[in-house]
């Protein structure tokens, strides 16, 4: 299983560093960079605040390609 | 899925990994035998090195002294060095950022530094001052000024621990604040008795989850260290008086440890 983010661009879109993204969903800034390095996969609570602070669906940020692995197993 | 196909994996699981399970047992069970067989070989070794200990248990106090200070040191002075250098990159704020993990992860070693540093030295105080109603033989030489230096290293040990505790504390306070300074979501106060509670409290989604892998590998690596320790401690204790302290100690650690485990992962249930 993969997942991947936009969340990068979208920060970038609304000129916001990953600590005062962390801050606005409540997550601390270690937590924004795990995921847009792809080393975190976040809760749906915290994937629906992203989105609803950029203003678009939980998808545009995050894409989930399944390649055959069990994440489990990773 | 139905029970029955399951039931066959887990059969086919199990006949696959069984072999291997009881060909380790039958080794450590013979290993266990040759353990049992050299330390009643060399019983009279070991029940030498103890009597040493106890004759001597006056000087090693003295000794023990001198170990807390050297821990105490060396863990407070790499502390820092490590504290120091992280405080120097988050002053640096054009690769702040690019720092960050750098100097998350340098405090994190130097509060490793910090705790280890004075989980040692209670150690040694242990050492310093156990049996402090011993007597040292006349007969060995220089007994009258063994017991002079005993005393005042005994009054050293007290003093120094109690140095130690403070220092070790005011280490982890600068740490913490730069923590809090790096992450202002984190709440708590060194002061506050609870503050390990309100530090938890303030972990996010991803600190929780981080949390959860560290304590169950730290679970698993603390039983092996338990179950090694009462192997020794048995094999120890068939020869010498050691006395059922130890075991008992190692055993309260360990169940403890699983207990608090278990309960905390049902109680984890209903964390949402």
């Amino acid at each position: 299983m993969s997942l991947n983010n936009h969340l990068k661009e979208y920060r970038a879109k609304i000129g916001v560093n990953q600590q005062e993204l962390g801050a606005m969903v409540h997550v601390s800034r270690q937590t924004i960079s795990l995921i847009e390095r792809g080393d975190y996969s976040p809760s749906v609570t915290l994937a629906l605040k992203l989105a609803r602070v950029f203003d678009v669906k939980v998808e545009d940020i995050f894409d989930y390609t399944d390649d055959g692995k069990d994440e489990a197993n990773e | 899925m139905n029970e029955e196909k399951r039931l066959n994996e887990i059969k086919k699981e199990d006949s696959k990994n069984r072999p291997i399970f009881f060909i380790v047992l039958v080794l450590l069970m013979f290993l266990g035998g040759v353990c049992g067989f050299l330390v009643s070989y060399k019983d009279q070794w070991l029940i030498s090195v103890f009597n040493f200990l106890g004759t001597y248990s006056q000087i090693g106090s003295i000794i023990s002294t001198v170990c807390i200070f050297l821990a105490s040191a060396i863990s407070i002075t790499v502390g820092w060095i490590i504290y120091a250098g992280a405080k120097k990159m988050w002053k640096d704020e054009a690769s702040r950022d690019d720092n960050w993990e750098k100097i998350e992860r340098k405090l994190s070693i130097a509060t490793i530094v910090n705790s280890a540093g004075l989980i040692v030295s209670f150690f040694f105080y242990g050492c310093a001052v156990y049996d402090v109603r011993d007597n040292i033989s006349t007969t060995i030489p220089g007994a009258e000024f063994i017991k002079v230096i005993y005393g005042i290293s005994f009054i050293c040990a007290i003093v120094l621990v109690m140095i130690f505790a403070f220092l070790s504390f005011y280490q982890l306070k600068k740490i913490v604040e730069l923590e809090k300074i790096m992450n202002p979501e984190k709440k708590g106060s060194l002061y506050d008795f609870g503050f390990k509670k309100k530090w938890y409290k303030s972990f996010d989604e991803a600190e929780m989850r981080q949390a959860g892998i560290a304590a169950y590998k730290a679970l698993l690596i603390v039983n092996l260290t338990c179950m090694i320790t009462f192997v020794v401690l048995i094999f120890i204790g068939m020869v010498v008086k050691i006395t059922v302290f130890p075991h008992l100690a190692v055993s309260v650690i360990w169940v403890t440890q699983n207990i608090a485990f278990g309960v905390e992962s049902i109680k984890s249930n209903k964390i949402q």
